[in-house]
């Protein structure tokens, strides 16, 4: 069990520069997640922690040894990616035992060790087919197992479900999660997915424009965001500016009670789920703007004098209203988060 | 259902090659077999066969021309996926290199021979810069590159040209199989050589053989750098053939005849061996 | 537009062979206007090319002829192509209209019945020629029987760099002494190349004490006793050439490469014109100087033939007769056009060209066709020659 250490990395593509001194720390024997939208360069911090890619500046340790100029083989830190690149010409079993035969061990002790890794991801009896004869969940497992054979001091995934159909995703998901925890490898985790961040690590750091926005539990992360930035990308879409006055908060829709006290200018957001219908604390009258249907919610544009504010009610909750109405809502004081100021 | 379409599709191209080959293969056949009605010789005979396998040259030509097409095929397909392996990982310039190595394809096999004769001749430029350094006494003193019995100087121009060509076909494969592969095996153990040899080159493998089949077949059977760059002797098989051609006297055409059918069914039998490797 | 194609091509010749004998040479000049005419011919040479295309193409102009040159590294292939027509079947459509040839591909076609000939009286520049000279009237030793019009005179001539030799060896026994005295020096292109052969068959002129026994039909006896000491010398010979021997130039051009890289002293070439044009271009230091032997070298005449199956006969006829015009042979006289020797009758020509003749500058590099001609050897028959070549291929070359 080895801690993961990212300091300072730096790395850009020509002129682009895509991170800008990214320091990050993978637990021992925890499982983090680097969570970030598309093309803000964790894969290319994965990449660099598996030593598949130099950075410009920075230094990478594993288990406090400065691998930096380590080659991949010989780092202890082996990489899934998100198609399973399985080798074509080699069965099941050679891929999964490819990197045992790269070190040369005992062709014995190898054959026992795939067959134990096969059994353990599910894929008993598939040893002797070709990549091409496996699925699409088969071979991202072989792909693990072919990490996991190997007893790495940490394991990167980058982006291990999303080339998965929807309905494989949990199963893979908790199969990772299983893995992790019985074997107990240092694992980090790229995704672009706050769900699946959250159902998958206890520890999420979030990464936006090259750099850690927020680190911790994903509810910490989820509730008490550090900027607009990092509510926005967890789905907070009602930003009130205004100034606070104790537990009073003077905003565009009136004056808000609030949980805790605060002095000066600042912004308020709420999740759109905790805006709620009915009349409690912070009620508000408001005009129905639009009602989108989506399953098991419905999204509500509500209008408080000017402002809107985004809602997400039970399908029941919703249900009869139509735009043009006045309804009645309200925001309880403990979820209306107050965004520090920068 | 799926074969007939197919066959209308090529259609258009067999209808050409079909009668073209066929038609000259046959009538190949029929001359080697002694048969030239149009200077009075109706009949049949196996002579210009007898002839040319009991003829020692034909069997030095026949050495002669395997070798600079092993040699040529082993130094193209190692020096191409060299070049190609260096040109697919990106670096400043690549893009101006690669197009060096496309303009090279364009480049006709008899300059390439000239080229070599310029730079490898005992009169050529190398001969004369190592006589300017006083590596060696006088221009004549340098080795017999051109012109000589080991074929070097034409093997050295197959190399030039056949290099690109191995290389091209080697990138568009890599760019195709893209980083994906070696990277896995890079992080799963394999060391940058490692990776080569049991991920890179099984991937490569399908191209580089059909690549080295053609440049074998072609440096097997093409008759201009062989004749540019040879020695009186051996001649290289489709050169003796070529002079049996156009030797004066007309009873040597069913040699020639013969000799070309020969060279053809070295490289088709080479190509057909490729082909079932390959399945 | 291809069933017009395809109806054209099967429309038969507008004139068949036969007709164009009985026409007058004014109907036969109409006949060839505003066609085309293929001269199929060895393109090794820019001058002879710039000749042919620039200077030939400009004299058909005015009949409204255009002219393909088609370049040829060896003129069997312009034969082969005649053959391959004939095994197919087209005897009247033939894509080659003229040839220049001589010696053995003359004689190849005429076994094959491939010549269109009896026309010679037709040009009217035929009144120029001696048809009845040996040097006219037999291509190697084979009676040219109308089938043939000849077009320059050539002669074999030995080279060497004055810079660098005083005197050059002027016999075959002495061109052999220097070889010996000088590994590395000399060589020759490997038969079957033309100029090649004609080297080795000085030496085996040198072996047989001249030529007279050899003269014409083929004869065994004489050939195995001749050729046997012959392969013996060249055998010996074979530790002191260039390479010692290991190889040999396999054409013309390489040993003027050699020559001109002062690799070999000595070169040589059926057609000396060479020398100059080659000091002209730069190939040759200005200090090469062509020569012939003591006792002599050489010599013989090259002809055009129309194939029997030309599909511009006519208009090959027109260029003949171009190529046999005073003012034309003149143009091919002069050095710096090419240097090739006439074959008129000089007492038949006008007065002004017989003046132009004479005061035709000659280029040092070059050496005057008279001086060569006070020692001339006549060629074999195709038969001997033939031979010679096969016993040095199986012989000396791939020992």
């Amino acid at each position: 069990m080895s801690r993961l250490e990212l300091e300072g990395l730096s790395h850009g593509y020509g002129e682009t520069p895509v991170l800008q001194g990214l320091t990050l720390a993978a637990e021992a024997g925890a499982l983090t997640a680097l969570l970030g939208p598309s093309g803000c360069g964790k894969s290319t911090a994965l990449r660099i922690a598996a030593g598949l890619l130099a950075p410009a500046s920075g230094t990478v340790r594993i288990g406090g040894r400065d691998v930096t100029r380590i080659p991949p083989e010989r780092r202890g830190a082996v990489m899934v990616f998100q198609s399973p690149h399985l080798f074509p010409k080699m069965s099941v079993a050679e891929n999964v035992g490819f990197g045992l035969r790269m070190r040369r061990r005992p062709a014995a002790e190898t054959a026992r060790q795939v067959a134990a890794m096969l059994e353990r991801t599910g894929l008993e009896g598939l040893g002797a087919r070709r990549p091409a004869e496996l699925s699409g969940g088969q071979a991202q497992r072989a792909a693990l197992a072919r990490a996991l054979v190997l007893e790495p001091q940490v394991l990167l995934l980058d982006e291990p479900l999303s080339s998965l159909d929807a309905g494989l995703r949990s199963g893979m998901r908790a199969l990772i999660r299983e893995l992790q925890r019985e074997t107990g490898t240092t694992t980090l985790v790229v995704t672009h997915d706050q769900a699946e961040a959250a159902a998958l690590a206890s520890h999420v750091a979030l990464m936006l424009g090259g750099r850690i926005a927020q680190e911790g539990p994903p509810e910490e992360i989820y509730a008490r965001p550090v900027s607009a930035e990092v509510a926005r990308f967890f789905g907070a879409e009602t930003f009130l500016p205004g100034h606070g006055r104790g537990t009073s908060f003077s905003s565009p829709v009136g004056p808000l009670a609030l949980s805790a006290p605060a002095i000066g200018p600042g912004t308020l957001t709420i999740r759109p789920e905790a805006i709620r219908p009915g009349a409690g604390q912070n009620t508000l009258s408001a005009r129905l703007v639009e009602a989108e249907f989506l399953g098991t919610a419905t999204r509500l544009q509500l209008d408080v004098s000017g402002t809107i504010l985004t809602a997400l009610w039970r399908p029941a909750e919703a249900a009869g209203l139509s735009p043009g109405d006045i309804v009645q809502i309200h925001l309880p004081a403990e979820n209306l988060w107050r965004l520090p100021s920068a | 259902m799926r074969r007939a379409p197919t066959l209308l599709l090529l259609a258009p191209v067999l209808l050409v090659l079909v009668p073209l080959f066929g038609g000259a293969l046959l009538f190949g056949a029929a001359r080697s077999l002694g048969h030239m009605p149009e200077i009075g010789m109706d009949g049949w005979s196996l002579a210009p066969w007898r002839e040319v396998l009991t003829d020692p040259q034909t069997w030095r030509a026949l050495a002669l021309s395997l070798w600079i097409a092993a040699a040529a095929t082993a130094l193209s397909l190692v020096a191409g996926t060299a070049l190609a392996l260096g040109l697919a990982r990106p670096f400043r310039g690549a893009g101006l290199a690669r197009l060096l190595v496309q303009v090279n394809l364009t480049v006709p096999h008899l300059l390439a021979g000239a080229g070599v004769l310029l730079l490898l001749s005992q009169s050529g430029l190398a001969a004369r810069g190592a006589a300017a350094f006083g590596w060696i006494d006088a221009p004549a003193e340098f080795p017999a590159l051109v012109w000589d019995r080991a074929a070097a100087g034409t093997i050295a121009a197959y190399v030039v040209k056949e290099v690109p060509f191995v290389t091209l076909l080697a990138l568009s494969t890599l760019a195709s199989l893209g980083p994906g592969p070696v990277e896995a095996a890079r992080t799963t153990g394999a060391s940058r050589w490692q990776a080569l040899r049991f991920v890179t080159l099984p991937a490569l493998a399908p191209t580089l053989s059909a690549a080295g089949a053609i440049t074998f077949a072609f440096a097997f059977g093409a008759y201009e750098l062989p004749a540019l760059l040879g020695a009186s002797h051996p001649l290289a098989l489709p050169v003796l053939a070529w002079q049996k051609e156009t030797a004066t006297s007309l009873t040597e055409r069913p040699e020639a005849m013969a000799l070309a059918l020969m060279t053809a069914a070295v490289a088709a039998g080479l190509v057909g061996l490729v082909a079932r490797a390959r399945r | 537009m291809r069933s017009i194609a395809l109806a054209l091509a099967l429309l038969p010749a507008s004139a068949g062979a036969q007709d164009l004998l009985d026409l007058s040479w004014e109907e036969v000049v109409e006949e060839a206007r505003g066609g085309e005419v293929n001269f199929f011919l060895w393109g090794g040479a820019d001058n002879i090319n710039r000749y042919v295309s620039e200077y030939l193409g400009g004299l058909l102009k005015p009949y409204e002829i255009t002219l393909n040159r088609v370049g040829v590294a060896d003129t069997t292939e312009a034969v082969n192509l005649v053959l391959g027509e004939k095994a197919a079947g087209n005897d009247n459509e033939g894509a080659v209209d003229l040839i220049w040839i001589n010696g053995e591909n003359f004689r190849t076609m005429m076994e094959a019945d491939l010549a269109y000939c009896g026309y010679t009286d037709l040009l009217p520049n035929a009144e120029y020629v001696d048809w009845q000279s040996p040097a006219i009237a037999y291509d190697f030793g084979l009676a040219t029987e109308g089938c043939e019009v000849p077009w320059s005179g050539a002669q074999f001539a030995f080279a060497y760099d004055s810079a660098r030799m005083d005197e050059p060896p002027r016999s075959i026994e002495a061109i052999l002494d220097f070889a010996r005295e000088n590994p590395g020096q000399f060589t020759y292109p490997a038969p079957p190349d033309f100029n090649g052969a004609a080297f080795v068959r000085h030496v085996f002129y040198e072996v047989a004490g001249g030529p007279d026994r050899l003269l014409g039909d083929f004869d065994q006896q004489v050939f195995d006793e001749v050729a046997g000491e012959t392969w013996e010398l060249l055998n010996e010979l074979e530790p002191s050439l260039w390479r010692e021997g290991a190889t040999y130039p396999t054409s013309i051009t390489q040993l003027q490469q050699l020559f001109a890289n002062g690799e070999v002293a000595l070169s040589f070439e059926y057609n000396p014109s060479q020398f100059g044009a080659g000091v002209e271009a730069g190939q040759f230091p200005e200090t090469v100087r062509s020569y012939g032997l003591d006792g002599g070298t050489l010599a013989n005449t090259n002809y055009t033939l129309i194939p029997y199956n030309a599909a511009n006969k006519a208009a090959a006829l027109v260029l003949q007769n171009l190529i046999l015009s005073p003012e034309a042979q003149l143009e091919k006289a002069r050095p710096e056009v090419w240097g090739a020797a006439s074959v008129l009758v000089e007492d038949r020509l006008p007065s002004d060209v017989q003046e132009s003749f004479a005061a035709l500058p000659s280029h040092p590099s070059v050496v005057s066709p008279a001086e060569l001609a006070g020692a001339a050897l006549p060629e074999l028959s195709a038969d001997w020659i033939a031979a010679i070549e096969a016993g040095w291929i199986e012989t000396v070359g791939t020992r």
